[in-house]
């Protein structure tokens, strides 16, 4: 008996479950070769695990596959938030046939809600050019009416029980009460009916353990060079990274897949031995491994999947990024550069809370062990500029410097000023800002105060060389110097040859008193 | 703060098309073989080198590959260490934070130190993180290169910037190669020199701060539009420099009007000179 028939042989009239006899009395030349369920079943499970590359959901079709329905497999890919990746479901469906054609497949494509309404329209869709075909949402009723009832899934001799009854397309079927199919047909029917229709769910297993964290890189040409295949790699590390950041996961277990263009696929596992999201962490743990990976024709998609996930507070993964920053690269240049150079000229610098600008940097030797932990809320990149109250110079002087300036309006910016023996003409300005010890002017009202910023910054000239934070603040308040004790006004100003600078006039103008004018720094 | 004037702010600018679609195939090809001849492991070869791309047209589609290239020697030379210093802080905040959040190597040398220290606070408004910088203050320019080399081949680091008066062609070399070995971009910062030798840097700027007209901008102390009416120079607009690129391998030098907003961090070419031609001295084809 026939067990599958190609297209050549199926235009001559023979069909699937013919004898032997029958069709050679056809068609003597037909050739036929042994039938091998077994074998067909290894390559339907060895291409579902092939079209990983397009989804990382795939099954192969187990009980609906083999001689019962003329010989054609399928395998289910849930394409659900993957075709947009390929431009479309057309484009995805286009690429797998056209794939599936390369590999020696005859191949038909349907996209549905349901994956009966799919197996169904993929079987049972009148082709013309094309070998796919997709059912809109909410159009499955509609377009499977007309389909054959064994677009069911039905056992051929179900299906041909409905026949004989009339019953030809599933259309003539939607009508029946399902007690009554159930009464006539056993469950069968009806259950594959709502199947298709979507009113009852139906599990399909995945081949490989599925999750939603996945990321994909295809190539248009196979690559091979090692540098373009660790490129890739970190590129889906870091796309799995903030997926898995989205989700307030950590991974554990990760799968990195590749496909070849000759079907075969390579894999790579790797665990970490605490949940992670650091794209450079994951990356790390594949690249010592890749040069196991067989790039002899190249590879045309790679996939990266968590395939065990954990809970993963931000905190943790904060602490596990500096963590990743601090070791091993860096820590061990920073002590390099620090055994030759000396400690105090390779310095870091840490944010500190306070307004005087002075003291809103401290510097310490950058070394593994004395590296501090930045306090303040400044951390997280998009909070980065919300978090700035007002332009800060790139470049600030060590000590302010005197210059002499000319400010006809006491209360405005200087329109020139002598600096180090050259004279700049100020052309833009934009200030005052107010700057002073918090302490000096409580109750004074003329501050303005960062809501989060802390009371309490020291005078104590120590704070460049690395004070810690306890340090400065028991400083404060004791001792005076002019400069610190006052207000300062500061400006930014642009003089005619479009160079930037910060200065300040220091203290409250007062009748009769000459201000001081200085440069503090100067902007880009 | 209030901006006193906006006149000229936001400006936003079409990008200009400018296809390669008209150039032959073998131009390409030839263009590829210079590249090549032009050593460096023949590296500036390979298309797929990563480039940073400045986000403005003009400027990307100027360059090789559409950007700066990274894992490359770039020489910014400029009298004003303030804008040397923005221009290199803009670019090794976006490599910074183009790879996650990496570190940052910073040699300060006294060129710049005479105009201040690298100030950590502003380094954010450069989507610098200032924990991710290690500064490193050598007292000799040959110590300030070999820490630049160290730098480079480390592989953690997104970018190393270094402020050096002077560099020999074999020291640019070694730190070009470097560069080139681990994909980590070398900034160079020089203070600016009429004749500048000859040195193996992919790319060489020359950045100054651009002149007021006579015309632009009120005159100091002329009453003012806003709602104080007071009096004293109008207010800051967009940070402006003068680029010129006069050495760029692989590609042609150029002159762009360059304006940077310091709320959005992005750039964005001046108005007034992005129509013009290039300078006669600039049209020739870097080889």
């Amino acid at each position: 008996m026939l067990y599958a028939v190609n297209a050549a042989a199926e235009q001559a009239g023979i069909r699937t479950g013919m004898t032997l006899a029958d069709a050679r009395a056809i068609l003597p030349e037909l050739r036929t070769s042994e039938a091998d369920p077994e074998a067909d079943n290894r390559s339907l499970t060895q291409l579902a695990d092939w079209c990983g590359r397009f989804s990382p959901w795939t099954a192969p079709d187990e009980d609906g596959a083999g001689a019962a329905f003329g010989g054609a497999g399928s395998v289910w890919l849930d394409v659900t938030g993957c075709a947009h990746l390929f431009g479309g479901e057309d484009a995805l469906m286009r690429d797998i046939t056209d794939r599936l054609a390369d590999l020696g497949f005859a191949a038909w494509a349907a996209i549905a809600d349901t994956p009966g309404a799919a197996w169904a329209a993929a079987r049972y869709t009148p082709y013309k050019r094309k070998h796919w075909t997709s059912i809109r949402k909410g159009q499955v009723r509609d377009k499977i009416a007309d389909m054959p009832v064994a677009g069911l899934r039905l056992a051929p001799a179900t299906a041909a029980g409905l026949q004989a009854v009339g019953l030809r397309r599933i259309g003539d079927l939607m009508p029946i009460p399902r007690t009554a199919l159930v009464d006539r047909f056993g469950s069968e029917v009806a259950d594959r009916l709502d199947q298709a229709l979507g009113d009852r769910p139906e599990p399909v297993s995945p081949l490989t353990l599925s999750t939603p964290w996945h990321a994909r890189r295809a190539f248009a040409e196979p690559v091979g060079r090692a540098e373009d295949i660790a490129d890739a790699v970190r590129g889906l590390a870091r796309e799995l990274a903030a997926t898995l950041e989205a989700d307030g996961l950590g991974a554990r277990r990760l799968t990195l897949a590749f496909y070849h263009p000759d079907g075969t696929i390579n894999r790579l596992e790797a665990g970490t031995s605490r949940a992670s999201r650091s794209a450079a962490h994951l990356a790390r743990l594949f690249t010592a491994k890749l040069d196991r990976i067989e790039a002899a024709f190249g590879i045309d998609t790679i996939t990266l999947t968590a395939t065990v996930t954990e809970k993963l507070s931000p905190t943790q993964a904060a602490l596990d990024r500096r963590h990743d920053h601090d070791e091993a690269g860096v820590a061990e240049l920073a002590d390099k550069l620090s055994n030759r150079l000396g400690g105090e000229n390779v310095v870091q610098m840490t944010l500190q809370e306070s307004h005087i600008p002075e003291r809103a940097i401290a510097m310490s030797p950058a070394t593994a062990r004395t590296r501090p932990v930045p306090a303040a809320p400044w951390r997280t990149g998009s909070s980065l500029h919300r978090s700035l109250p007002r332009p800060r110079p790139l470049r600030l002087l060590p000590r302010p410097e005197e210059v002499e300036a000319v400010a006809p309006v006491p209360d405005d910016p200087p329109v020139m000023f002598r600096w180090r023996k050259q004279i700049f003409r100020i052309e833009h300005a934009d200030g005052p800002e107010r700057i002073a010890p918090e302490w000096w002017n409580d109750g004074l009202g003329l501050l303005e105060t960062e809501p989060e910023s802390i009371p309490g910054s020291g005078k104590d000239e120590s704070g460049d060389n690395g004070a810690d934070d306890d340090g400065i603040k028991a400083a404060a308040g004791s001792g005076t110097s002019a400069i610190q004790d006052s207000i300062r006004d500061y400006y930014r100003v642009e003089d005619r040859r479009g160079r930037r600078f910060w200065v300040y006039r220091e203290g409250i103008y007062s009748p009769g008193t000459q201000p001081h004018w200085y440069v503090h720094g100067v902007f880009g | 703060m209030p901006r006193l004037s906006g006149s000229a702010r936001n400006r936003s600018l079409p990008p200009q098309k400018r296809g390669n679609g008209g150039i032959p195939a073998h131009l390409e090809e030839l263009k590829a073989q210079i590249r090549q001849l032009e050593g460096f492991g023949g590296v500036l070869a390979d298309e797929k080198r990563p480039v940073l791309p400045f986000g403005v047209a003009e400027i990307d589609d100027h360059l090789p590959g559409g950007g700066l290239m990274r894992g490359a020697l770039h020489e910014i030379f400029a009298t004003d260490a303030g804008i040397a210093t923005a221009f290199c802080a803009l670019l090794a905040g976006r490599l910074a934070s183009a790879d996650g959040s990496q570190s940052i190597l910073w040699c300060e040398r006294p060129w710049t130190l005479d105009a201040g220290a690298l100030y950590g606070p502003a380094l954010l408004q450069f989507g610098i993180d200032p924990a991710r910088v290690i500064l490193v203050r050598p007292r000799r320019d040959d110590d300030a290169l070999w820490a630049m080399e160290e730098g480079l081949r480390c592989t953690r680091l997104a970018a190393v910037v270094g402020e050096i008066t002077s560099l020999s062609l074999t020291a640019s070399r070694r730190l070009q190669l470097a560069a080139e070995e681990t994909g980590v971009t070398a900034l160079m910062l020089r203070p600016k020199t009429d004749k500048p030798a000859p040195s193996a840097a992919v790319t060489r700027w020359r950045l100054d701060a651009v002149e007021h007209a006579k015309e632009t901008g009120q005159a100091p102390g002329q009453a003012n539009d806003n709602e104080f009416m007071r009096p004293g120079p109008p207010g800051l607009n967009n940070a402006r420099w003068h680029a010129e690129l006069f050495r760029c391998r692989g590609g042609k030098s150029a002159n762009w009007m360059m304006e940077w907003d310091d709320e959005t961090g992005n750039f964005s070419v001046a108005a007034e000179i992005r129509d013009r031609p290039p300078l006669p001295s600039a049209a020739r084809l870097a080889g």
